[in-house]
């Protein structure tokens, strides 16, 4: 038996009220999963728990990094979270329908929390127990402006746990966007976002953190009745990052698109792990997948869609599509049904492989340079999953981040030379 | 479309009783119950192996022992008490038989029931046998015809004494005695199974085919079988597995390797019909089965094909390591569960030559309350120059209680390699059913039909008289499944 994987040590460390005192325990038993843990065989965790961290529990100055200047692009209320500690300035004036609240000392809303948080999850439990800043935010009615949380620090020798909840009252609906980009050693974000009936909610995720840091989120979803939740996560930056959501659908009707880009050069790791649970009948689910990877990255896409006995007319669809780019990047894939009923349409497809030789034989037969007609390719291949997102400020980002991505690996399809 | 004429009215004809499930009564010789080292000495002893068999098997034992349970399956599997099992069971027998004419008719009785072309008068059939009646090769016909082209064909136990250097070069070597738990455990315990060489730019002259039969109550099936197919050579293998029905789990832990030099072909067949337990899931075989072939030679092939209808409980991924250039590896999977069976079954394609190709197609029914999974791996390893993975796996569901679940794993590490993964799962269409039924087909055997329509892609891989048992199998095997 190896020893546990334990970092940061909390060992003296007491925290209050039940829900916080059983996650902590459960962490103490469990530490990082092990490379023998099914979930984890892709993503190991050896280096970052080799990594002597302390959770951040004070708020320092924010950095104000992209992420301010996206969200004014946007006309977006930023609320800053700075080391995993919400800022209460950036609490003031949010828009109308929209309250926020203490969740560090709810525990109500910590045992909702729990309740949506990928279940037995290493980050579900460590970032409830040692808890950075907590935020509960109440959404009703019709949000007219969207809002952005920014996800700021700058201390490496700090992980940072913010845990945010999101609660969408009946017929809600908000634009909202996550944008991550701290220079922690760890950043462990634990979001619940809870969508009543009726509730809409677009969601974007950037996850451009600095090049040594860690990201690993848990995200926790549920969908009432005829609820909708559109989401799409970018992965760019940080050392080794793991986005992993898991979502319920709770509700007859309810309608979820997860879509997300991973884009990796160097050493990064890029992992995107989606669990998406059919508990009851009539909902759909769609997930997009694209990942390009270049020099000696790694990407990995698990995707689980569960359905449950009696979860009938489920229609559950899953693409996942990989580039390799370079002749040392590698891509695992493991996209998963496990189904249980029998009056359902589910299917997955996944393929890997390098850019298409006769496209790439097209475009220059036309007289464009390979490099550029290289980059057209990748840039199409991207695109074409972005543009599934319907709000415009939302895909935008994402675009623009995805293009920057591009330019500083060298593939640019501006430089025209031959016409 | 005679075979599904056929289907239908052994469909009709099925009385939902196990077709194979009667006992044979013949006194047996069996080693004392239990699992330890004495044990592995006592069938070292009766199969009178030379030492370092003896020594490989307790290197063997000693290395289960360090090793546990594979648990990652979607498979609920009872504890399985190792000391309550008997390891050797061999009909008893005075001394050696020199023809047919001289093998207990009860045991000749019984293959006859299970329609096995052992009999002198159906060589017609063009079909070698070695049949293996619990422990021990009974007896083995065309060995004379397959040694004039110099085809070695015979039971395993007899090739450790007569062709050492063969066993001992290829033994374990695509399968390590430590690859897994249930490898470990037939390494230190396996009693017989079936030995095939091909010489080289030989044509094997006719399939060549085992009938794997669990009789004695309480014992372990661990059969071994390795196939070695010279350059530029070809064999076809059939294997095909029942046994008597019974109320206690049995475990069958075999082992299959398959070694394919330049040039070579080997075809393994196998329709897997042991007792799935009752309807209300009460006993049945364990089936933990490690297949593995190695394509070691520039465009050798291996090509699996089974149809898999029987057991309690499978857990079994036929792969093959694509080592040669343009080495070719294909999986041809039927899976059908019933009742309260579980099926965890795949494949895995290791791509290492450059430009090696493999074919995954995988069709699962599930029915009842059976649970029925694929799991399978693609690796494209980064010496694996424009390698090739096609996979299309299947889901089809009969009821609303059953399960169907689908787990690939998909690595790549290397950019020129292409690999193209598909599944889908839903159930019987209601138009096809429909159709059938306006048409006067009874609902099973419309069922059936349409089952078999679902797994043509892979029925036609199998070779002809193989086929047919399949779709029948597949018919009887639904039985109950509907209405």
């Amino acid at each position: 038996m190896p020893a546990l994987m334990m970092q940061p040590d909390l060992s003296n460390v007491v925290v209050s009220g039940p829900v916080r005192t059983a996650a902590l325990t459960a962490w103490q038993q469990q530490g990082w999963p092990g490379p023998r843990v099914e979930s984890w065989r892709f993503t190991k965790l050896d280096r970052l728990a080799a990594r002597e961290i302390t959770p951040a529990s004070s708020l320092s100055t924010a950095t104000a990094g992209d992420g301010l200047a996206m969200a004014a692009g946007m006309g977006a209320h930023a609320i800053q979270i700075v080391n995993g500690v919400i800022d209460p300035a950036s609490l003031e004036g949010l828009p109308a329908g929209v309250t926020a609240g203490n969740l560090s000392d709810d525990q109500g809303a910590q045992d909702a929390m729990m309740a949506l948080a990928p279940p037995n999850h290493p980050v579900s439990n460590l970032s409830m127990a040692v808890m950075s800043g907590g935020l509960v935010l109440d959404v009703v009615g019709e949000v007219a402006r969207p809002l952005m949380l920014i996800f700021e620090g700058d201390d490496a020798s700090l992980s940072a746990h913010p845990v945010v909840l999101i609660r969408l009252a009946p017929a809600a609906r908000m634009v909202m966007a996550e944008w991550h980009q701290s220079a922690v050693a760890l950043s462990a974000p634990l979001i619940g976002l809870d969508l009543a009936a009726k509730a809409s909610l677009d969601f974007v995720k950037i996850q451009s953190e600095g090049s040594t840091t860690s990201h690993l989120a848990a995200t926790g979803v549920s969908l009432a009745g005829e609820a909708r939740l559109t989401g799409f996560s970018l992965s760019v930056g940080g050392e080794m990052a793991r986005l992993e959501t898991h979502v319920t659908m709770a509700g007859e009707g309810a309608d979820c698109q997860l879509s997300a880009i991973y884009l990796g050069r160097g050493r990064q790791h890029h992992d995107i792990t989606t669990v998406l649970n059919h508990d009851i009948g009539h909902c759909t689910s769609d997930q997009v997948i694209r990942g390009v990877l270049d020099d000696r990255a790694r990407g990995v896409y698990q995707g689980k869609v569960r359905v449950a006995e009696d979860a009938q007319k489920t229609d559950g669809q899953q693409m996942s599509r990989a580039l390799l780019l370079s002749r040392k990047a590698e891509v695992d894939a493991k996209p998963e049904l496990e189904i249980y009923a029998d009056d359902v349409v589910c299917a997955h497809g996944a393929t890997v492989g390098e850019l298409d030789a006769t496209q790439l034989f097209y475009l220059t037969s036309r007289g464009i340079p390979e490099a550029k007609a290289r980059a057209m390719l990748i840039e199409a291949f991207l695109i074409d999953a972005i543009d599934s997102v319907e709000i415009d400020n939302l895909a935008q980002i994402l675009r623009e981040t995805a293009t920057r991505w591009m330019a500083q690996t060298g593939l640019t399809t501006d430089g025209n030379q031959h016409g | 479309m005679a075979a599904t004429t056929q289907t239908i009215e052994q469909v009709e004809q099925a009385t939902g009783k196990y077709k194979y499930g009667f006992v044979t009564e013949i006194e047996s010789d069996k080693a004392p119950k239990g699992l330890n080292e004495d044990t592995i000495r006592f069938i070292s002893a009766k199969k009178d192996e030379p030492e370092w068999m003896l020594e490989w098997r307790l290197k063997a034992y000693a290395r289960w022992l360090t090793m546990t349970s594979p648990d990652w399956a979607k498979l609920d599997i009872p504890p399985i008490d190792y000391q309550d099992s008997y390891y050797y069971a061999a009909p008893k027998q005075a001394e050696k038989l020199a023809s047919l004419d001289e093998v207990d008719p009860e045991l000749l009785a019984t293959y006859e029931k299970l329609g096995i072309p052992l009999n002198e008068q159906k060589r017609l059939a063009n079909v070698a046998v070695d049949a293996v009646f619990d422990s021990v090769s009974v007896a083995t016909t065309f060995r004379e015809e397959l040694s004039k082209v110099g085809v070695i064909f015979c039971p395993i136990s007899e090739a450790i004494r007569d062709y050492p250097e063969l066993v001992k070069k290829y033994m374990g070597s695509v399968i390590p005695v430590g690859d897994n738990y249930f490898a470990a455990l037939n390494s230190a315990v396996f009693t017989d199974g079936s030995f095939v060489y091909i010489p080289k730019g030989v044509r094997c002259p006719m399939e060549l085919s085992t009938y794997f039969r669990i009789n004695e109550q309480n014992t372990g099936q661990f059969e071994r079988t390795l196939i070695i197919a010279e350059d530029e050579s070809y064999v076809s293998y059939l294997e095909g597995c029942t046994a008597p029905q019974r109320d206690e789990n049995q475990l069958h832990a075999a082992v299959v390797e398959l070694v394919a030099m330049q040039d070579a072909e080997i075809k393994y067949s196998t329709v897997q019909n042991w007792y799935p337990g009752d309807e209300n899931g009460k006993g049945g075989i364990y089936n933990f089965v490690t297949k593995r072939g190695v394509c070691r030679g520039a465009r050798s092939k291996i090509s699996w094909t089974q149809v898999e209808t029987g057991s309690a409980i499978t857990w079994k991924y036929p792969s093959c390591v694509l080592q040669g250039e343009e080495s070719v590896g294909e999986f041809y999977s039927v899976a059908l569960t019933n009742n309260y069976q579980q099926a965890d079954t795949g494949t895995k394609m290791i791509h290492i030559g450059a430009g090696s190709r493999s074919t995954i197609i995988s069709k699962g029914i599930s029915a009842g309350k059976s649970q029925n999974c694929y799991r399978g791996l693609v690796q494209m390893q980064p010496t694996a120059e424009n390698a090739r993975n096609f996979t299309q796996c299947d889901s089809l569901l009969v009821g609303d209680r059953c399960g169907a679940h689908t787990v690939p794993y998909i690595v790549s590490r290397n950019p020129s390699a292409k690999i193209e993964h598909e599944a889908t799962t839903s159930r019987i269409s209601e138009d096809q059913l429909f159709y059938c039924l306006q048409r006067g087909i009874e609902e099973e055997a419309a069922v059936s039909l349409i089952v078999n329509g679902f797994c043509k892609e892979v029925m036609k891989e199998l070779p002809m008289e193989f086929a047919v048992e399949a779709q029948k199998l597949i018919g009887i095997s639904l039985e109950g499944s509907v209405g």
